[in-house]
């Protein structure tokens, strides 16, 4: 069962702003993906299988560290909504205000 | 160091310290990894996290974490993977950070550190995982948010420590420590203040003999070791006033502030911890095979303890000598060779050595910002002035100004010595004359030095190494005016 609350805090975390009938709607779909996927819980023995990591069999699949061509700068900011010569640009962010764990504020 | 076991109560730390590996690509792409480079000009699909482009690992930064992984004694998962962190910040263009989650690559370590009474004490480290860094998001340049993604995509490690440091100065050393280790396995450059070392910490105190550990709060922002200590004294005695008030501490992220010395929390604290974490499906698992493994733990370098140790050891020198050698593998490099390059070798001259190098190379490279690699006096140079230095050909005051000379000049020292007529003058009829003068020219010395004031005699052995041009031997000066004065050698000392 997918509460109201619920939906509320992933539809927060995706900084998405629904409507009640929206959250409503959602919320339904949520719970009939949820019900769906609950059939592996009809698999005896579930915790003793190994997770399925990838879907392909091989490892291991490495690059040289060899640097290549990057884009330029010009072509790499053109489909921004908002930029200058080099940089994007995005609405003020307070600074601090939430920094996530491996940014530091920086 | 101050102890911070206010009262009744002790503190409890762990630290999570992101080191930039020193690569020459970016973790999933190949953009260069340059700093400084013009904003938004090494970036590419992959890093910008344009739809369909993908992430492919760079073995070197296997390679690498390896290197740390083994340096710390932990074990290496032999089958590992990557996960999505997902949060959303502008300058995270995919809304995810490809991290490592419950599998990391490393875990199971640990870290020794010296603490100031000369006993060690080990650290543990939870675990070592790969990761890539964010980009930089600068906030007072416009009335926008500036963005440059040339750092996103830059390969990080996550150090985990175990919450076994119990001061801000057992922190700080840990942190050399690792800075340390980081720095001789060549896989950072340790630069906090370029951000490619970076530490948070997690925070909480409990009544001591308590084995229970208190509610912690996480300390982000701590981008230098004065930082670091400033920033848990601080949060440490927070924590303390609280409790001792009955209140309870609240677990939440707090941000140091340097210009007003504290923490303050962040704000929307309540998202901070929901990363909806799941397993990365762009990049295939990670296999470490034991001959991978052992071909990396055969080519790891002498690490910086050992080293030390081994210093004191083999050369004699102190431990505080050994400390300031190993703080880097070039400088401590630097004096092997010196050491190497001496005809007659002696414990001596090894400690000559090592203070050459403690005052004025290190005041060197300080002052013109450079490192031991563009030092101008090559170790085989230094072990030479050493050498005369300690056959007494040339005087200590002497030594320093062929010292002086040697930072312009390629020539040997022994070759300078011979052109400059710089060698000592240890001709005691010569010096006899020389003393003879300080005496007459300070009549009133003699009776001072017999009243008692012995002090003067060093100022009468200043006067005869200043008639000598400092050639004068300064011992030879020294026993000729104690003679002259009527005193045995003994009875002066």
């Amino acid at each position: 069962m997918i509460t109201l609350e619920e939906l509320r805090r992933i539809a927060a975390l995706a900084k998405l702003s629904l409507s009640d009938e929206e959250i409503e709607h959602f919320r339904a779909e949520f719970e009939r993906i949820v019900e769906y996927v609950s059939a592996l819980d009809r698999i005896r023995a579930l915790d003793e299988l190994e997770p399925l990591d990838s879907v392909v069999s091989h490892t291991n699949a490495f690059a040289d560290d060899v640097p290549h061509q990057s884009l330029p700068t010009a072509e790499a900011l053109a489909n921004a909504p908002r930029h200058n010569e080099s940089f994007f640009k995005v609405p003020k962010v307070i600074a601090s205000e939430w920094t996530p764990d491996q940014n530091n504020g920086q | 160091m101050q102890s911070v076991h206010t009262g009744d109560y002790e503190a409890v730390i762990g630290l999570e310290v992101h080191a930039q590996l020193l690569t020459a690509t970016k973790a999933f792409c190949r953009c260069s990894t340059q700093y400084g480079a013009a904003p938004n000009t090494n970036v590419c699909p992959v890093c910008l996290g344009h739809p369909g482009a993908l992430p492919v690992l760079n073995r070197q930064v296997v390679e690498f974490t390896l290197r740390m992984g083994l340096a710390t004694g932990c074990t290496i998962r032999p089958r590992s993977r990557f996960a999505r962190k997902n949060y959303f910040y502008p300058d995270l263009p995919k809304g995810y950070q490809i991290s490592q989650y419950e599998d990391p690559i490393c875990y199971g370590g640990f870290v020794e550190i010296e603490l100031e009474d000369g006993t060690t004490k080990r650290i543990g480290i939870t675990r070592i995982h790969m990761e890539e860094d964010a980009g930089k998001s600068i906030h007072d340049h416009d009335v926008d948010t500036l963005i440059d993604l040339n750092r996103c995509g830059v390969p990080l490690i996550e150090i985990v420590s175990e919450p076994d440091i119990r001061s801000p100065g057992e922190a700080v050393l840990y942190l050399q420590a690792i800075r340390q280790l980081l720095m001789y396995l060549g896989i950072c450059d340790g630069n906090m203040e370029e951000g490619s070392l970076r530490c948070d910490a997690n925070v909480s105190v409990r009544r001591r003999g308590s084995d229970r550990f208190g509610t912690k709060t996480e300390v982000k922002n701590l981008n230098s070791f004065r930082n670091v200590e400033r920033a848990l004294a601080y949060e440490i005695e927070r924590q303390i006033a609280v409790l001792a008030q009955g209140g309870t501490i609240e677990q939440e992220t707090r941000m140091w502030d340097a210009s007003s010395g504290s923490t303050r929390p962040m704000r929307s604290k309540e998202f901070a911890h929901d990363y909806r974490y799941f397993p990365e499906p762009d990049l295939v698992p990670v296999e470490v095979s034991a001959e991978w493994i052992e071909r990396v733990r055969a080519e790891l370098p002498e690490l910086p303890l050992a080293r030390k140790r081994r210093l004191q050891e083999q050369y004699g020198i102190p431990a505080y000598d050994a400390g300031i050698l190993i703080a880097e593998r070039s400088l401590a490099d630097y004096f092997e060779r010196a050491c190497g390059a001496l005809r007659e070798p002696s414990p001596e001259r090894y400690k000559l050595i090592s203070n050459w190098i403690m005052t004025e190379v290190l005041r060197i490279l300080g002052e013109r910002k450079i490192d031991i690699g563009s030092f101008p006096i090559e170790p085989e140079r230094l072990a030479e002035l050493v050498e005369l230095q300690a056959q007494r050909t040339i005087s200590s005051r002497i030594a320093k100004e062929l010292f002086a000379e040697l930072l312009s000049s390629p020539a040997r020292p022994s070759e300078l010595v011979a052109e400059r007529g710089m060698v000592q003058v240890s001709d005691a009829g010569y010096l006899e004359q020389l003393v003879e003068r300080a005496l007459s020219e300070n009549p009133d010395t003699i009776e001072k030095y017999r009243a008692g004031k012995v002090a003067v005699l060093g100022f009468l052995v200043g006067q005869v190494m200043k008639y000598s041009q400092g050639k004068a031997n300064p011992e030879l000066v020294r026993t000729l005016l104690l003679e002259r004065l009527g005193h045995s050698d003994a009875l002066a000392r």
